[in-house]
């Protein structure tokens, strides 16, 4: 057993924050946190033993790794746990932690530098002879980079290299329109990767996006978590992940997972991360690996019974994985659904308002990083929290995921609780028949049905007898009917 | 003269009454008598407006002030106003007072949801006054040009 770390920080906000600090705690480690001034109230602020404040731009204060491993060694703290998002696969920072003599929880940086860089990684992954997808790569000849892409043929989606979370991402369905996208999706890049580079590939129509959870320790040792299906998604973004997939065979599920196995094994990865695949008509293609903890790992945790951010810690500290092959297996059906302040009737952009109410359900995993006051504002990503439930079957799952949706109760900032329970009541979710475009083809599901006449009374009515100036003039008048009574007799 | 009440996009006119047994709730021309308050419905107020959770769905209700039902904030009218679709920020201002546009010229380049979007003139005018400065944000709905009205 490794010398474990005495005070672990980290470097994140919102529901990750609180989610690593329970563990951490309950490993009997410090929890530290980093926090800008907009966070100084929130849960994981609350939950932290030690608050380091930030200073900068809400988001750039987070992304400072500078002020953060300079405030982090002031705080005699050993390690830090990225979270997702962020400094959470920046190569640079990871490498600079461990040059100030602490431990980055994550993977090598050489690692993240391999599998940060899409293009470098899809060639590694390739040149073992695992699959990928048909493309044409920017950078292996730039001048004839749209000619290459019209060669691989429509449909085709247009990715920035150095992206991720769909940012910058185009699908071109007509060649026509391939020159437009490219620099659209080239400024996108720039601005955020500060990388224009691009590649292009084969799009697969109606594709499912399933994953495998991956663990690799300093030893040699590489283990799968079995995957996760995350095909329910907006605007390129996940929502909606279950584990495990509705969508494989027990064989298929055997070779999805051993592929990310031996794609971790190659790349000599040690920590938690996630291989990327999409799916469709019985085929699967290597997309990326994520070299961290994902939002939607709970899933995994919940199947498997595993902790991934203990386990994360464990091998941090250089310890064996203690965990082979045949310790993992899946129990019933796990799903997440992430609460977002937003208005799915008008694609999905983001809300704003103050926290006056926030009951979460009880008897169900929730890992929320809002609480009631908090101020819901654009300056950070708009995800609330995460509702995750486990049952002995899908059906079940689902199930009780609407029951709690109907129990979850977010007032003062509009959220998409009321659009996911549509989600989960369609008949092609129930029975399993997703693909990343679900969403988009299904625009009936996006506005609130409109009410019922008794239920537009009921409503009218809560809200008429909670408003002063509707129930003073509602006293003045029966008081007045009283009197016009009495001289009538 | 009865109370105005916002839900959604749509203004309802209703009457609140107190009933022997029922508060009562005239709304269009019927009087219904309201079932008694019900413990299932979470409620929570911010001045003139209510958050209601009932039936596993939320609802805001807002009450229309008599007097401000008929101002605007700018005093323009409303197809002068280019507002912001999403809260955001503004990335690149292609406008200065005094600039006459027309239909379809770019306003104003926000970012909101990582990406970025073009705001622009719904109609031809000049520009009266830019409400937002680079890197400054802004929410839904807030007025970031204003034309002038044409002569």
């Amino acid at each position: 057993m490794s010398k474990p770390f005495g005070t672990i920080l980290v470097a994140n906000r919102g529901e990750i924050a609180v989610r690593i600090l329970r563990t951490v705690k309950s490993m009997g480690i410090r929890g530290a946190i980093v926090c800008h001034e907009l966070d100084a109230d929130s849960p994981a602020a609350r939950l932290a033993d030690i608050v380091i404040p930030i200073e900068g731009t809400p988001v750039g204060s987070y992304l400072d790794g500078e002020q953060i491993i300079r405030k982090a060694r002031a705080a005699d703290v050993n390690s830090i746990h990225p979270g997702y998002g962020f400094l959470s696969e920046n190569a640079a920072f990871a490498r600079q932690v461990a040059d100030a003599g602490m431990t980055f929880i994550g993977p090598s940086p050489a690692t993240i530098e391999l599998m940060g860089d899409k293009i470098r990684a899809r060639a590694f992954v390739a040149d073992r002879g695992f699959p990928v997808a048909p493309s044409a790569i920017e950078d292996d000849d730039p001048a004839t980079f749209a000619e290459r892409a019209r060669t691989v043929g429509a449909p085709l989606l247009i990715k920035p290299s150095a992206g991720g979370g769909g940012k910058g991402m185009h699908i071109v369905r007509d060649l026509a329109l391939l020159d437009e996208a490219i620099a659209r999706a080239r400024s996108e890049a720039e601005r955020y990767f500060g990388d224009g580079r691009l590649y292009a590939e084969r799009y697969i129509e109606r594709p499912r996006h399933i994953e495998v959870q991956v663990l690799g320790d300093a030893h040699g040792n590489v283990i799968h978590l079995f995957e996760r299906e995350c095909s329910l998604q907006r605007r390129f973004q996940k929502i909606v992940e279950e584990c495990p997939s509705p969508a494989l065979s027990q064989d298929e599920r055997e070779r999805i997972c051993e592929t990310a196995a031996g794609i971790a094994r190659a790349a000599e990865y040690s920590n938690a991360g996630t291989v990327e695949f999409i799916y469709g008509e019985g085929q699967f293609y290597f997309l990326e690996m994520n070299t961290r903890l994902q939002v939607e790992h709970p899933v995994t945790e919940e199947a498997t019974g595993i902790d991934l951010v203990a386990a994360q810690i464990r091998i941090a500290t250089g310890d064996p994985l203690g965990l082979s092959q045949a310790d993992i297996s899946l129990t019933g059906h796990a799903i997440e659904l992430r609460i977002y302040a937003e208005d799915a009737a008008r694609d999905f952009t983001p809300t704003t308002g103050r926290v006056l109410a926030f009951c979460p359900p009880e008897g169900v995993r929730v890992d929320a990083g809002i609480r009631d006051g908090s101020n819901v504002t654009a300056a950070f990503d708009p995800m609330l929290a995460k509702l995750v439930v486990h049952a002995g079957t899908r059906h079940e799952a689902i199930d009780r995921a609407r029951a709690a949706l109907s129990r979850f109760v977010v007032l003062g900032c509009q959220t998409n609780i009321a659009f996911l329970d549509r989600l989960m009541a369609d008949t092609d979710v129930a029975n399993g028949n997703l693909h990343t475009g679900l969403i988009a083809e299904k625009p009936e599901l996006l506005a609130d049905p409109p009410l019922a006449p008794q239920e537009l009374i009921q409503i009218l009515g809560i809200a008429a007898r909670a408003m002063r100036p509707v129930t003073d003039a509602a006293d003045a008048i029966a008081t007045m009917h009283v009197r016009m009574g009495g001289w009538r007799n | 003269m009865r109370h105005r009440l916002k839900l959604g996009d749509e203004v309802h006119e209703i009457w609140l009454a107190r009933g022997l047994d029922n508060d009562l709730l005239l709304l269009g021309d019927t009087w219904h008598a309201l079932p008694p308050p019900s413990d299932g419905a979470v409620i929570a107020t911010n001045g003139n407006t209510v958050h209601i959770h009932a039936g596993g769905r939320t609802f805001t209700v807002q009450f229309i002030e008599p007097v401000s039902s008929l101002a605007d904030d700018t005093g323009a009218s409303a197809d002068a106003v280019a507002r912001a679709p999403m809260p955001g920020a503004v990335l690149s201002v292609a406008v200065s007072v005094g600039d006459k546009v027309e239909q379809g010229d770019p306003l104003v380049v926000i970012e909101s949801m990582k990406m970025e979007t073009t705001v622009r003139a719904t109609r031809d005018g000049t520009v009266a006054i830019v409400h937002v400065v680079v890197g400054g944000s802004f929410e839904r709905d807030a007025a970031l040009v204003t034309l002038a009205d044409e002569a």
